[in-house]
């Protein structure tokens, strides 16, 4: 519940930045932002209303449909979420953010092959040697690929330590 | 012109021909499936190696990786709910609630028969249109295209369906966010907060597969077990029993199959529209079309027909302009258009009379590719189904190593790479809190093109409205806009009625 | 394939290496040369750096890796070659208008200091025909002012070179200008002004070629003919030289601080190339307006391009 109020607050707090930030624009290019902005700010503040009210949101959404069209069962979303705890959640986020981390430094010829061993061994709980001969064949697969297509890959942002391999990856502009 | 047929037919059956097309149509079935890559970079990567090569062998490589992509990002879309490509996006909004019921099979089947159909039928509505394709591209300018498009942004209410405001709030944000970036038409940067990477705006292909990809496998990944508990036990003769069914589904649907292709193609031949309105607005039609509206969106297989049908057929329709005018239908047509050029070819009315033999190459080898990746498809499905049984777990850092690589090698930037990441988070938080993510992306692609047909419109008339609503095209594509709008309104306030009136007697 | 060719040759100059080891110093190139193209492999640019490349590699006898590195207007790409070691082996093309255009009307300064390129050649010049709708009673240069109302632009976008090139032919000649903007590139441009969105537009022959039957051509902003259309007169011949200069010059560059004898390499290898007639030829059919220039010329059309952006600054403030 408390995460969904922060979550819906946090939105509407981005497109009513976005509306402010707009303000200086010429006309024509801050047309869209605020033909769209505000009734999409308008409908968060009723989303942060129904927080409150749950009961409020629920009698909208259904009238809303009955409005148009009739009613339709919501198709179940992919996994029922809700009933995940935030721990496995914030544990894969980790997994990805970390695994980014390291790519950006050592890049994507090294790193790659261990994080499947790691994940594997770790979160799938697979045996080693299994997990191991997994990444191999995947690894393989990926590398081959890519160098039969002639697509060079990102070597890591570190100093150049084996030329087009590991490091002296050139940071683009951000 | 039956002699520049013959010649094309003659050089299918040569076997390096034979092997370019099988070539270029596995690429394009792995580029698709890879969530990221498709058409274009398949396209872009083949590209130096068909330097110097014999024109005719690298058209039949060219239509091998165009008309197979589509097939192979339906895949994932259905299995993971991870479009291959943006168009496919349409396409998990059924395939993948078809496979969480253990149906992914036929889902599967359905998507592969679709595309076959919808591939012959592109290429044949080209052949028809070739002859009158300069009033058909000279008819369409910035007012019809706004309404083009508006028309596939209502899609955003259909899918918002059951959770209407967080729908809505979802489809706003998404072209809120689709509008950071330079403006090329007034020069002005539009929240790029002085940062060179957002000059570019928020890249479309690694925003979306983050928003899907990424967040599905945080989700399913979390939670552990199998996409399709349904179909734990199930045994090979089932998913063999499927596949023939989704096969039977297809061709039982002549008239939802015509009016997709139809829509792909008539899309297509439209240069610059954009790859996501043909599948988006065919859903939306067939949604209209058929009596059981409220079951889309949870499995309706004429939703993948809708939308993969309409997804192959247009590549036939982009062809059109491309070969036959030297303007590009759309992203991957452009590169095709470079492609033709590299090799001292030039798209236009003179190709068309000097060159047939090539266009036929080209579009005898999309519906003989078509054939290859259906058949080959079909064959497959029975396993690839299996897929949907496998641990969530055990696939997870294989999906997150590919899209690592897939989001790198689009534009070789490792920032984009980041930015999956965030997304997929972003996108994670709105799935757990009930938003529905598709509307978000549908916003995304389509929302630009709005404004810059809307502005681009205003420019032309000067200020005046009225150019929305004079010209003969744009009065037909507005009325069926306005109307798919207010339809279901007229449905709900029939059924009151008809309450009200039985309610009294 | 670029793993492949780095294996091979790899292996060959080993074997050079350990052949002849400590006598001779290493001859440039003795290895794979990248060269980086800033925007997609598809477009002119594209096409142009793979078959400069394809040369190179036959001219040099060391492999030539051609790479896309597209993204913000060519910028990205750019920075990546100036951040490149400056030992001969990553050259590339720079869009230097893209730099100019955004730092003088768009007043924004881009992170690195693009006049430090070491340029090594000036190889093709994408030039414009001026152009409007057939059914427009304008038929000449003199008829923009005569016809006493703004005319209307079909054009990419603000600052984009055709945008510049209308500006400053309505600065010249003295009629306002007005635009549709937003076209994704220059034959939907094109096709705009033949279908009558706009009433004028600019762009290159193989922009304008496959809607011609719906133009009228006016004139070629440049000092040469074009030899697809060798009957339209140029701005020189029509007096209005300070226009000439307008275009978008492709240029091969280098990080700054490669050496001057490495480059001369590749100058002079780069050419031979552009004056071989088979070079020539395929230039021509692609649309290609060859106009080689060593690095001083090039400079000068750059600074002088600069001047007319300076000029056109005013125009911006006013919106």
């Amino acid at each position: 519940m408390r995460g969904s109020l922060l979550f819906t607050a946090s939105v509407s707090g981005f497109i009513a930045l976005l509306l402010w930030a707009g303000l200086g624009y010429p006309p024509e290019v801050q047309m869209l932002p605020l033909v769209v902005g505000l009734p999409t700010l308008a409908l968060t503040i009723v989303l942060l209303a129904g927080e409150f009210h749950p009961p409020v949101m629920q009698w909208l959404d259904s009238a809303l449909d009955d409005l148009w069209g009739g009613r339709q069962e919501t198709p179940d979303a992919a996994v029922d979420q809700s009933s995940t705890s935030w721990g496995p959640v914030v544990r894969m986020m980790s997994w990805a953010i970390g695994f980014f981390a390291a790519v950006f430094l050592l890049g994507m010829f090294v790193i790659p092959p261990l994080f499947i061993v790691a994940y594997l061994v770790t979160e799938a709980r697979m045996r080693l040697a299994g997990a191991f001969f997994a990444s191999l064949v995947a690894s393989t697969c990926l590398y081959a690929g890519m160098a039969f297509l002639g697509v060079d890959l990102w070597t890591g942002s570190v100093p150049e330590v084996a030329p087009g391999i590991l490091g002296g990856g050139i940071i683009p502009p951000l | 012109m039956q002699t520049a047929l013959a010649e094309a037919a003659l050089r299918v059956a040569d076997p390096a021909a034979v092997l370019m097309l099988f070539m270029g149509t596995t690429l394009g079935v792995i580029f698709g499936a890879l969530p990221g890559l498709g058409t274009i970079t398949a396209l872009a990567v083949v590209l130096p190696f068909t330097f110097g090569m014999d024109p005719m062998l690298a058209m039949f490589m060219y239509s091998g990786i165009i008309s197979s992509g589509t097939f192979g990002g339906s895949v994932p879309a259905i299995l993971l709910n991870t479009p291959g490509t943006p168009p496919n996006a349409a396409t998990c909004l059924d395939g993948y609630p078809m496979t969480r019921r253990g149906e992914g099979a036929r889902a599967l089947a359905v998507s592969a028969t679709a595309c076959f159909v919808g591939s012959l039928g592109g290429a044949v509505i080209l052949l028809a249109l070739l002859p009158v394709v300069k009033p058909v591209v000279y008819a369409f300018g910035p007012p019809e295209f706004f309404w083009l498009v508006v028309f596939g942004l209502v899609t955003i209410a259909f899918a918002a369906k059951g959770n209407m405001v967080k729908g809505l709030v979802g489809g706003g944000l998404g072209i809120l966010l689709s509008l950071i970036g330079y403006t090329e038409m007034y020069g002005v940067y539009r929240y790029t907060l002085d940062s060179e990477y957002l000059w570019d705006g928020i890249p479309m292909v690694p925003f979306v597969v983050g928003m899907l990809a990424v967040s599905e496998l945080i989700s399913y990944s979390a939670s552990g077990g199998v996409t399709a508990s349904a179909a734990a036990g199930a045994t090979g003769a089932d998913w063999r029993r499927q596949t023939l069914q989704g096969i039977r589904d297809t061709f039982s649907r002549p008239l939802a199959v015509g009016r997709a292709t139809a829509i792909g193609a008539g899309i297509g031949v439209i240069p610059g529209v954009g790859a996501g309105v043909a599948s988006f607005l065919s859903y939306v039609v067939a949604i209209q079309g058929s009596d059981k509206p409220e079951t889309f969106g949870s499995g309706n297989l004429e939703g993948i027909i809708a939308s993969e049908t309409a997804n192959d057929a247009k590549d036939g329709g982009s062809l059109l302009p491309t070969v036959a005018f030297g303007i590009p239908g759309s992203a991957d047509m452009a590169l095709l258009l470079g492609a033709f050029v590299l090799h001292g070819l030039q798209p236009g009315p003179l190709l068309l009379r000097d060159h047939m033999d090539l266009v036929y190459a080209l579009l005898l080898g999309i519906v003989i590719s078509q054939i290859l990746t259906s058949g080959l498809g079909l064959m497959a499905v029975p396993w690839l189904a299996r897929l949907s049984t496998l641990p969530s777990r055990a696939i997870a850092p294989f999906v997150l190593v590919l899209v690592f690589v897939g989001m790198y090698m689009l534009r070789t930037s490792i920032f984009d790479v980041g930015l999956a990441v965030a997304a997929g988070m972003f996108g994670y938080c709105m799935r757990r809190y009930g938003f529905p993510l598709i509307t978000v992306v549908i916003g995304f692609i389509l929302g630009p093109l709005a404004e810059q047909a809307f502005l681009q419109s205003l420019m032309i008339s000067d200020g005046r409205y009225d150019i929305f609503y004079t010209q003969p095209i744009v009065i037909v594509l507005m009325i069926l806009t306005l109307a798919t709008v207010t339809l279901p309104f007229v449905k709900s306030l029939r059924r009151w009625v008809t309450e009200k009136g039985t309610g009294g007697s | 394939m670029h793993f492949v060719k780095l294996l091979a040759i790899g292996l060959v100059s080993g074997a050079l290496v350990l052949a002849n080891a400590p006598e001779t110093p290493a001859a440039y190139p003795d290895k794979p040369i990248t060269v980086i193209v800033p925007f997609g492999a598809g477009g002119a640019y594209g096409r142009l750096g793979r078959k400069m490349g394809a040369d190179l590699e036959k001219k040099l006898g060391v492999p030539v890796v051609v790479k896309n590195n597209p993204g913000a207007g060519g910028r990205k790409g750019a920075v990546v070659l100036f951040k490149s070691k400056p030992d001969g082996y990553t050259i590339g093309f720079v869009h230097f208008v893209s730099f100019q255009s955004n730092e003088i009307l768009r007043g924004k300064k881009a992170s690195i200091d693009y006049n430090k390129f070491k340029i090594i050649l000036k190889l093709t010049d994408a030039k414009q025909f001026v152009f409007v709708n057939k059914k427009s009673p304008i038929k000449s240069l003199a008829d923009f002012k005569k016809a006493g109302r703004p005319i209307k632009f079909a054009t990419t976008g603000v600052g984009a070179v055709t945008w510049v090139e209308a500006n400053a032919l309505g600065a010249t000649l003295g009629f306002p200008v007005k635009f549709v903007t937003g076209y994704k590139n220059l034959p939907k441009a094109a096709l705009a002004v033949a279908r009558g969105d706009a009433e004028a537009g600019a762009g290159g022959y193989v922009h304008v070629r496959n809607v011609l039957d719906d133009l009228r051509i006016l004139a070629f902003i440049s000092d040469k003919k074009d030899p697809n259309l060798p009957d339209i007169p140029t701005t020189t011949e029509l007096g209005y030289s300070q226009l000439s200069v307008l275009g978008v010059p492709r240029i091969m560059a280098a990080p700054p601080g490669t050496p001057d004898d490495k480059l001369q390499v590749i100058r002079k290898a780069m050419q031979e190339i552009v004056d071989d007639a088979a070079f020539k030829e395929w230039a021509l059919k692609g649309g290609f307006f060859l106009n080689p220039d060593g690095p001083d010329a090039t400079w000068k059309v750059l600074q002088a391009n600069a001047k007319i952006m300076e000029g056109l600054k005013p125009l911006l403030k006013k919106k």
